[in-house]
Order: structure tokens, then sequence, then C-alpha cells
């Protein structure tokens, strides 16, 4: 890739970019306010949604931002009264299909809405046929969708599962799961990423349907299923946590994730979760204990084996699944306090 | 990782071995597939043919177990063809002869008849991977975890040498961590030779460094590693075992010597969030823990990076945090430790270990660090052996072929051989508690090859029972053309029917990494 | 330059681009490694467009030498006939031809294979590469005759009226979902495959090979025009341009059926609007129905007699263009759909202002033509029947 650079015009001032910046982007380092929905920034771009129109000398109709390409020379601006007037009538035109997610999560529409001031539009399209689904993981309120291809687009560029598709034409086109069958049987694996990618909220998590994300807290930490070490945001509302979502531009990760990473944290409030020490008793089961009792069981048995048949008669096995710093004291146990260098954990890799 | 995950994109050629990276590493894939689309060159070798084996420029379907001869052979072919790095070997390796007699006796065709792949499949690969200038390696368990792990990595580390792949952006040797943290589970010296930060415990300057640290002195006994333990607690040697977080009793291999081991050991503590087999069956005491959601702290991801843990939700009852279990039993011990805070400790971890000394908590607020980081201002390392190879030179090995401990024979004709899957993690015990996921894969399959399975009588969504030397398990039998005839394939996930009955006791000689990749069995069908 | 001897011609799908323009661009391209394109469309779906049905019935032979003109000249090695699916006698008249051609050493042997194109319902987006990436076709032997190589294949077109489109006809063929592509790239510079594409309708290389072949001197002086609706004899027939629609209607078509007095009629395929009787002395020309607010387009003449009224003409129009949107711009997608509800009744007509509005953003958002031209359906409505559209 060339990494010259070019001149050209924004709004009266002369621009100095990078060749291959969009106009969009081009743009944003400006500062200039430019709508978008279709885009982002971790898809290519689509040019669909037509938010982002800007004026081109010598085009014969505005350009679309995030679509074109800065070249030498080219005199843009990017927020004239009838562009700001064209993009509030494509985003009433919106409104006109576009009725509010259940999901709980952050809808664009709203900022839209604000933006250009809009009432009520001037006509409502039915409503479309609701999606029934199985899985337990992805809702999809299919009267919120505004056909931005965001999700399918992800599915396609970033998965490359083409699991999701965009179906149809004219009044019938839908963004659906492959020929509209369940999520669990196409080619979807589940990874979630079209409901980050989708601005409306129309594509939601069901476990945590209906709980507005923005009510929730937020605690930035990392997933703990594989060793990429994604950076995730846990979602928690009255002390449980409700959801993962992970930011774009932050972590290895980027803002993706994996099923596991987004859905699999049931576990974590799970019933079976120990909650107070056991002890084995003399009947060979396991009983409820006080950690006291625990504690001086523990020390009772460890000295006890150690004094009979030395140090190196225990073992220490440490969990690839702990922080550093529990893994780091636990060796430190082996080998500090009981005086062995048994200490190993399960995978060597 | 030698690399950043985030380089993978900018990769041109990916040789990807012994990784079903979509499903083990789903979102590191995902740069690979960026990469891939962007129009780098992807070469597989997997005995199966994964998603990434399906959109490879070359697929080298192998026989699982005969990494060795098929690397070997695309290092026949770019010395043949002179596509070593000339310079790069000269000046920056040594060892090289052994190198090359030892790849000398691998030309393609006698690796394509050992591996099971086209002799020209083998050329192809050589030749993308040692001209493209951004070459990469990508390795997991698929080459680690088999009597020859060792030597199957060195394999790959001479392939890098000798094209010169090494130390650059996105040219590397990578092996990705199949769990979160396990690369700071050794960093942090959870093994029996090395001191954390990887100083040998057998120096004795290493020792009196943590010894004046800790205040007391240390042993210079070299300590068990997990296998050794398990055949010390058969022979009445190790007598009390501390087991965190882990249920040796599911992943351990050859299921039924470890049960026997665990029979006649004393004292058992196991410490975790769920009730597991080994605890159920053999904990004297076990002490309930926090999930990563209910602590703070840091993880280390496969490229080396230090990120912060924090604590999102209580702990459920009186579940408390590992570090304070242990360092209360610690003090029950007599020792008197710092107060359970992880940053205090983490503070002593930096200050004990060079690499790390540069990596304390207020830098790594926002965005995590890469080890090496010596000092507070290093802005961490996106990728190793810059220039030269860290060791000073870089030190070829020669290779030979290891076959598997154990290999299909009349009686038990196929060749099992295990991994993970996209939607469940190790034990399971953490995804299996996800209805979702559970509606996805729910119980234990086994993959067949058609023509295996046509042999066998066996149809697609029949109960099966896979039967070892050394035990059997029930599956639905999966009938795919991912396999090869003769291979079959299962998860190692699930409980109910824990792959590890069947394994072997294969290790690999040097590390002790079980070889549950290579298994012989037989299937017996349930009836219809 | 022979190009140059098409000098007065334009292209009659619709938009009516200088043609030698067109050949020229694409002979100017550097030929690269998959080699140029020739890409006839025949997706003809303009309402009341009939003609390159009925040329391909007739002289199918004309029309594929012209291609053979047309890719001796701009330096092509592949050409495809993208055939509206419901033409299957045509298909059959084609493939004799192209075997006629075969023999006669005009065309490379193996030309004449069939495949299909994409349409609705379809992924939006698919790994490209259907059916062959160019790289992979064997080599194309030459012709006997002319010692060129040239593959003449056809595609069965995907249904829909947007395949039409140029850049959404490529999409169709590479096998995805037919959504017009943001120009530019020109087709001329990037087109199937992302090969220089010379593309030209039916109609477009019959007259190129007429021209070139000598049998006619004056390019574009003649069109061919379809007439239908209410006449009496309904056909195609060759005029010349600036013909008035009364003369065509009398003289061709044989007037009026029942002698009816005429409601309404449109110039140019559905896509030119309603014109009322009183305009019926224009010139078919593109002067002169510029004129009167539109365009030539396909020279598609649809007659309406009474009692027929322009609205319900112009609503079926703004019907099928709603439906036959894409779907890709929100502009066409969902601006069509109103329009249509509007002027059918199905929804009241909103403030002016409004009216004004989504027309505007209708004409400078869309993507494609469909979108942009749609609402000069409405805004003839308004200058010539505008009690019917308040
Ligand atoms: S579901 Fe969301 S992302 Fe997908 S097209 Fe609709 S609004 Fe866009
Ligand atoms: S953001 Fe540019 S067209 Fe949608």
């Amino acid at each position: 890739m060339s990494h010259d650079k070019i001149t050209f015009n924004l709004d009266g001032e002369a621009l100095e970019v990078v060749a291959g910046t969009t106009l969009l982007d081009a743009c944003r380092s400006k500062g200039a306010q430019v709508p978008t929905l279709c885009h982002e920034d971790r898809l290519e771009p689509f040019g669909g949604c037509r938010m982002c129109l800007v004026e081109l000398d010598g085009a014969p109709r505005p350009v679309p931002a995030c679509k074109t390409n800065v070249a030498s020379g080219m005199v843009v601006r990017s927020g004239s009264d009838s562009l700001e007037r064209v993009r509030g009538t494509i985003a009433e035109m919106f409104m006109a299909e576009h009725r509010p997610a259940t999901g709980g999560r952050p809808n664009a529409m709203d900022k839209v809405a604000k933006r250009f001031n809009l009432g009520a539009p001037p006509i409502q399209f039915p409503e479309r046929a609701q999606y029934h689904d199985r899985n337990r993981f992805i809702g999809f309120d299919t009267d919120a969708c505004i056909l931005c291809n965001r999700c399918v687009r992800y599915c396609d560029e970033v998965m490359q599962v083409t699991a999701l598709e965009h179906s149809g034409q004219g009044p019938n086109a839908i963004v659906q799961p492959t020929d509209g069958l369940s999520f669990l049987d196409t080619s979807c694996e589940l990874c979630g990423g079209c409901i980050s990618s989708c601005p409306t909220g129309a594509l939601y998590e069901k476990q945590s349907q209906g709980v507005e994300e923005s009510s929730c807290d937020t605690t930035r930490t990392v997933c703990t299923f594989c060793g990429v070490g994604c950076v995730i945001d846990l979602n928690t509302k009255d002390g449980k946590v409700v959801k993962v979502t992970a930011e774009q531009g932050v972590g290895p990760n980027d803002g993706h994730l994996c099923t596991k990473g987004r859905f699999a944290w049931q576990f974590i409030h799970h019933d079976d979760r120990l909650s107070e020490p056991l002890v084995r008793g003399e009947d060979g089961e396991l009983h409820a204990a006080t950690w006291e009792e625990a504690y001086a069981r523990v020390a009772e048995g460890l000295t006890k084996v150690k004094q009979e048949h030395g140090a190196d008669s225990i073992g220490f096995l440490a969990s690839s699944r702990c922080t550093n710093e529990d893994v780091y004291v636990l060796q430190k146990l082996a080998r500090s306090v009981i005086g062995t260098n048994n200490v190993h954990s399960c995978a060597a890799t | 990782m030698t690399n950043s995950i985030a380089e993978i994109e900018d990769a041109d050629c990916l040789f990807v071995i012994g990784s079903n990276t979509t499903e083990a590493h789903p979102v590191l894939a995902l740069r690979m597939k960026k990469a891939m689309r962007r129009g780098a060159k992807l070469i597989v070798a997997d005995p199966r043919r994964t998603w990434l084996a399906q959109h490879a420029d070359i697929h080298l379907q192998l026989k699982p177990g005969t990494d060795i001869p098929l690397v070997n052979a695309m290092a026949h072919v770019i010395l043949d063809e002179g596509l070593q790095a000339q310079d790069y070997i000269n000046n920056l390796t040594e060892n090289y002869d052994a190198f090359a007699q030892a790849v000398a006796e691998w030309p393609p065709e006698r690796a394509a008849e050992v591996c099971g792949v086209n002799a020209d499949d083998i050329r192809d690969a050589a030749r993308a991977y040692a001209t493209t200038d951004r070459s990469g390696i990508y390795y997991t368990l698929g080459i680690t975890e088999h009597v020859c792990g060792v030597d199957n990595v060195r394999t790959l580390s001479n392939l890098a040498l000798a094209t010169g792949h090494l130390g650059r952006e996105a040219v590397g040797v990578n092996p990705l961590r199949g769990q979160n943290n396990v690369q700071g589970c050794n960093d942090m010296g959870n093994n029996p030779l090395y001191l954390p930060g990887y100083q040998l415990v057998g120096e004795d300057e290493n020792r009196a460094r943590f010894e004046q640290a800790w205040g007391t002195p240390l042993s210079a006994v070299p300590g068990l590693r997990l296998d050794q333990m398990m055949d010390r607690m058969h022979t009445g040697e190790l007598r009390a075992f501390y087991v965190m977080g882990e249920d040796p009793l599911v992943s351990e291999p050859n299921l039924a010597h470890v049960e026997e081991g665990f029979e006649k050991v004393d004292f058992v503590v196991c410490q975790d969030i769920f009730l597991n087999e080994t605890s159920r069956r053999y904990a004297d005491v076990v002490l309930p823990a926090t999930c990563f959601a209910e602590k703070d702290g840091t993880f280390t991801n496969s490229e080396r990076r230090v990120q912060r843990v924090r604590k999102a939700v209580d702990a459920p009852g009186n579940a408390r945090p590992d570090l304070e279990i242990i360092i209360e039993v610690a003090k029950r011990l007599g020792a008197e430790w710092a107060p359970a805070e992880p940053q205090v400790i983490w503070d002593e971890v930096a200050d004990l270990m060079p690499k790390f000394y540069g990596i304390r908590y207020d830098r790594i607020e926002e965005t995590g660090l890469q080890w090496p980081c010596p000092d507070r201002d290093h802005p961490g390392s996106k990728f190793l052996h810059e220039g030269a190879p860290i060791r000073g030179k870089g030190l070829f090995y020669g290779v030979d072929h290891v076959p598997p401990w154990e290999e299909p024979d009349e009686e038990y004709p196929f060749l099992l051989t295990t991994g993970r899957t996209l939607y469940h993690y190790n034990a399971a015990t953490q995804t299996a508690r996800s209805a979702g996921l559970v509606d996805k894969q729910g119980s234990n399959f086994i993959e067949i090859a058609p023509a295996d399975a046509r042999d066998l009588g066996v149809l697609d969504g029949a109960a099966v029972q896979v039967e070892s030397r050394r035990g059997k398990v029930d599956a639905l039998a999966v009938v795919t053309d991912r396999l090869s005839p003769g291979v079959m394939w299962m998860p190692m996930h699930f409980a109910a029917a824990r792959a590890n009955v069947l394994t072997g006791d294969g290790r690999d000689s040097e590390v002790g990494t079980p070889e549950y990749k290579v298994t012989a069995v037989r299937l017996a069908t349930h009836g219809h | 330059m022979d190009i140059q001897r098409l000098e007065g011609l334009r292209g009659c799908g619709g938009a009516g681009f200088p043609v030698h323009i067109k050949w020229q661009a694409v002979a100017n391209e550097a030929t690269p490694e998959g080699g140029k394109v020739i890409v006839c469309n025949a997706d003809e779906g303009e309402p009341g467009t009939l003609k390159d049905g009925w040329l391909l019935n007739e002289q199918p032979r004309r029309v594929l030498l012209g291609m053979q003109r047309a890719a001796a000249m701009v330096g092509a090695v592949r050409a495809y006939v993208y055939l509206r699916p419901e033409y299957t006698e045509q298909l059959r008249f084609l493939q004799v031809a192209i075997n006629d051609l075969i023999e006669d050493g005009f065309l490379s042997p193996g030309s004449g294979a069939m495949w299909n194109g994409a349409g609705f319902p379809g992924r939006s987006v698919q790994r490209p590469g259907h059916p062959l990436p160019p790289q992979e076709m064997p080599n194309i032997a030459p012709a006997a005759a002319t010692g060129l190589p040239l593959r003449l294949d056809i595609v069965l077109g995907g249904g829909a009226y947007i395949c039409g489109e140029e850049t959404a006809l490529l999409e169709s063929m590479e096998g995805r979902r037919p959504q017009p592509r943001h120009k530019p790239p020109y087709p001329t510079q990037s087109g199937l495959w992302g090969l220089p594409t010379l593309m030209n309708n039916v109609e477009t290389f019959w007259w190129a090979e007429r021209i070139l072949s000598g049998e006619i001197e004056t390019p574009g002086s003649h069109r061919l025009y379809s007439l239908s609706g209410d006449v009496e004899r309904p056909g195609v027939y060759e005029a010349p341009v600036g013909i008035t629609a009364r003369d065509l209607i009398d003289h061709f078509g044989g007037g009026v059926v029942n002698r009816e007095q005429i409601s309404c009629w449109i110039p140019g395929g559905a896509a030119s609007g309603v014109l009322p009787a009183s305009c019926l002395d224009t010139p078919l020309s593109p002067e002169g129905l510029k004129e009167v607010g539109t365009s030539l387009g396909t020279a598609g003449v649809v007659v309406y007699a009474k009692p027929t009224q322009p609205v319900e003409v112009a609503a079926e129009i703004m019907k099928f263009f709603a439906d036959e949107s894409c779907s890709q711009c929100t502009p066409c997608r969902l601006g069509n759909r109103a329009f249509s509800d509007w002027i059918s009744g199905v929804h009241e007509w909103p403030e002016p202002e409004v009216t004004e509005r989504w027309l505007e953003a209708m004409e400078l958002g869309s993507i494609c033509g469909l979108g942009f031209t749609a609402p000069l359906v409405v805004r003839q409505m308004q200058r010539w029947f505008s009690e019917a559209v308040v």
C-alpha cells in the first residue's frame, strides 16, 4: 500500500491525507459531523444507507463519504443546508419503517432523530413478521431493522460463515438467518458479532432481553475461555452479570467475541457454584464447614504428610485459569512453605 | 507467541499446523480470516478438513502423528531448491549440519508415503512458506500433545530458522495457548524446574534471589512434573495433593491409572468454583474459590500481554478468592505474608522477574503490556527475536520421525485423535452450564469417514461405543468427509463420556505432555 | 479508426450514452491477464419494451456479429449474452446462431455454454467467483475465419428488473445478489470480475453491426420503437428518430383500438413517465422529449385509451418500482414504496413540502438509475395531471 499524501479541499480548507483514505475518515479527522448508519469501522464500506452523503464538485449528485476515497484535487462540502435536508429526509424515511426494539440495546436511531429533529414520519409502513427462533442467544426484533446490512456483512466479511442474508427486494426485503432457518440450523456459530454490529438494537442478547444496557454498570476485564485474552465488559445489574459486551478498538479482540465469551457467562451465577468449604467426614461424605475448620484441616493434613514422608511427598497442581497472582502464591506456598518444587500445571502449551 | 495477535492480519502466508484455530481460538482466527480476505496464502496441515483447511490454498491432510516427516520434507524442499536464507543461517544460527542431515533423509516422496499426502503439495507448501516475505507459523495442541511434542516444535523452529522467518512483524513461530492463563501460569513458575520468570531452580544464584525475597531456604531438588506426580501416587511416594481449579480425573490420560493413584493418596485438597470428579471422589477438603468475575488480578494471554482482571460481582456465599485462600493456608502453616492484595502480590512478582519489571498495575489500566518489558518506560515487546534470536544464535535440531506411542493394529484398527470444539471449553464445567451452547452441541460424538462408516455399517447419528485398550466411551456417530479413512476424531469436552478413558500412557519424553492426539481404537455399535 | 464510424449512435438500453465513446474507452484500457469482456444486455425488463426480444427472435446472428465486431475492435476474448430468463424461445435461436457462427469461423469452438446468474432472493455478499474466475478459463482457441479468439457464452438472467442495470447485471453474473455497484469505477474500467467490460444493449449491437458492415450510413437516425397498449397493431417498428407519437400510432400501429380517444401515453418505457394526449405531436427524439420533461429511454411507446386514468398508470409504475427496488439504498427502497402508497391512495398524501423533500432525496441520494429517475414519474404527474396527485 502506498503512503503517498494527497491534498484535497474539504469545506473550503486544504487537507492532506494518505492515499486510500475515505472521505468519511477525512471528514472525521477534521471533526466534520457526517452522520452514518450502515458504516462500521470493522467492515468494508457499503454505501447503502445514504446518511453520509457529501457534495463533490463535478459529481452529478452527492456521494457517500464512507464509500468514496479521497482523490487528489477533490473539492468536497460536508455540511450544506441541502445536504442536511437530504440526510434528514432519509432519516425520516427510516422512521417510516423503524420501530424501537425491545431487546434493551442502545439504538442509534435515537441520536439520528434528535439530530434531525424528527417528528412523526409522514407515512408509517406496516409491521414486519416477527422472527421466532429457538436459539437462546440471539434475539431479532425485525421491526427495528433498517436493513443497513451490518450484521450480514459482519457474518460475511469477519466471520466468513454467511449465516445471515439480506433476502428479497422492495417492501419484502428483510434480513434473516439463511433461508429463514433458526440460527441453530444455519452455518451460524452463535458468535453474536451481528449483535455487536447492529446499530438499532434489532439484534440483541436474548439472555438479557429487556435489560436496558444503559442502566447497567460495566467492569472491564478479560475473558477466560481461551488464550487470546479478549478484553470484555461485564455488564452488571443488581450485583449480577447480565451480559457481556466488548468495545471496538480495545484489546486483542477489537470488539469481537466468540460464542463462549459473549454468551457462556451463566456459570458465574449457577446454582452449582460452591459457596461453603466442604470437609470429608468420618462417613466418607463431604460436609459443609466453616473456613476455620477447613483451614485447620488443610494445615493438619499437609503438616502430617510432610512430617511423615517429607516435603517432596506433596504435590501441587496450579490452574492455568486462575490469575497470575493466584498461581504465583501457589508455587510460593509449595516452595517456600512446604519446601518442594513439586508444582506443575495441566497443559504445558 | 513470538508475534502479536493483531499482526496476524498483515501476514501474507499463514502456515497453520495442528490447530483448528476457528474453533479453539475463534477470535484470533478472525485475524487469519482477514488476512485471507486480503489475499494471504493459507497452508493448513491437519488430519481433519477444518474450516481453515476447507478455505486453504493447500491442505496437507496428514495422518495424525506424522508432523515431523511432513515438516522435514518441507525443509528438504527448501534446501533442495535453494530457498533457504543463507545469510541468516550463516550468521545467526548454529548446528545447521545436523538439521541438514536429518532433513536430507526426508525427500517429499518418502514423507508423502508416511503422511498420506501428495508430494507436490508438500513442495508447493514449502515454496509458498519460504518465498513469501511475511510468513508465519501457527500451531497448538495438535503439535504438542504427542510423544514427540517437543521435537515437533523443533522441526517448526528449524523451518523458521532456515528461512529466516523470525523476528519481524507477522513473521515468527506462534504457539496459540489453549487456556486463558497458560502463559501466565508458566511465567509464574508453576513448573518443577523453574522459579518464576523462567529462572532455573537448580542454579544457586536464582534460588538466592528468591530465598532473600521470601526469607526462607529453598529446595534445589527439581520437582515432579504432573505425569510424574501421577506415577508417584501409584508407587506411594506422593502422599498429598493440592489441586487448584483442575480436574485431573477428567483431564489426565489413562484414567484408570489415575484413579488407582488417587486411591492411594493420604490427603487431597481441591480448590475450585464447582465440585468436580476429583473433588467429589477424593478430596478431603474442598475450598470454594471465586471465578474471574469476582476477583482482581492479571492474566497473560498468548501474545505475552499482561492484562487486568477486575472484580464485577460478589462471590456466592462464602467463596473466597484463590489468593486469599492460599495466603490463609500459608499462615496456618506458619508463614506471615503480605495481605491478599493482588497489586501487592504483582509488585512482588515484577520485582523478582526482570522481564516483567516494567509492568505495573498503573501502566495496564487501559491496555495490557507485552513482556519482555524490563523497565517502567519500556513499551512492551510486540514480537520477539528482532534482529537475532534471543539466545544469540538460533539452534537447529536434527529431528527424526518418532512413531506414535500406539498405532492401529488388527484389534484396534482405527486411529483416534481428539480436540476442542467451538462450543465448549475443556471439561465443559462452565460451558455445559450454558443451555444455549448445549442446544447447539449437547453430547459426545465421534467423527467417522464415510468409507469407514460404510465398512462398519454405522449410520450418521447412530449410537456407538468407542473402545481402546484402556476403556470405552459412548458417542453418537457423525459421518463426515472431514476425515480420511482410518482416522476418527472426538471432542475432549464431555464429562459423561471422557475421551481420556481411552487415551494411553504415551508422553513426551522431555516435558511429559500426554499424547492425546493418537490412540488406537475400535468401534462397536449399540444395536439400532 | 472504425470506432469513429459509430459516432451518432446512442445506446438503446435507456440511458442513451454515445456508443463510440464507450467502445473507445474499453479499447483504450490495457488488457489485463484475464482479457477484456463484452456483455450484451438482453435482460429486457423495462415495461413497454419488446424490441430486444423481437431482435433475438428475428436476427440473432446480426446481434452476435455486432458483439464479435466489438470484441475485435476493443480486443476482448470473452463475450456473454445476459438473457432475460423468460426469453426461452430467443434462447433457442441464440444457440442456433452461436453454433452457426462457430461453424462459420467467427466464434471460438466451445462457445455457447450456459449458466445462471443470481437473482433475488440471494445472498447480499458472497465470495466472488461464479462460475469460474477468468484466470481458470481454458485457453480460448482462435476462431477459424477471423483468427481471433472469442468465446461467447450465455448467462440466464436472475429474473429481476434491476438485473438490467449494468452493474447489477455484473453482480448477478458473478453469482451475487443483483445490487448495483457504486460508480466509479465504471464497467469500462472494472466490470465483470474486475476486467474492462464493454456492455451494450441488444439493439445497440444490432445497429453497430449494420453500421460497421456498411449497410447504414447515418448512425442514430432510426430506432426500433416498441409500440404497445391500446393500438390496433402493437409491435416493433423501425422508424426515424423524431417521428411523432401520433404518426407512429397511426401509420405503424393502425390507430387506437376501437378508435377510442387517447387518455395518456408513455414515450420511452415506464421510467419515462406518463404524458397527456396533448403531447402526441412531440417528436420522439431526445431533444423533443426533453421539452416535455422526459426522455426517449428505450423507445417503448405505450398507449392508453380512455377511460384509463393517467393516475392508474402512474400508480402501477410506482408499484412496479417499489417492488423491484433492490433494497440496497434507502431512498429507492422506501421512497418508491411511499410514493406507490401515496399515488395509489393507500396512504394520504403528505404536505407538498414533504413530497418535494422525498423526491429530492430520491433524486440525489439513490445509488442507481432506478432510484433517481423514478421521481420523474411523479414529477410528470405533477406537471401534466396535477389534480390527481395533490
Ligand atoms: S438487523 Fe441491524 S444490522 Fe442487520 S440490517 Fe437490520 S438494522 Fe442493520
Ligand atoms: S454510512 Fe455511508 S452510506 Fe451508510
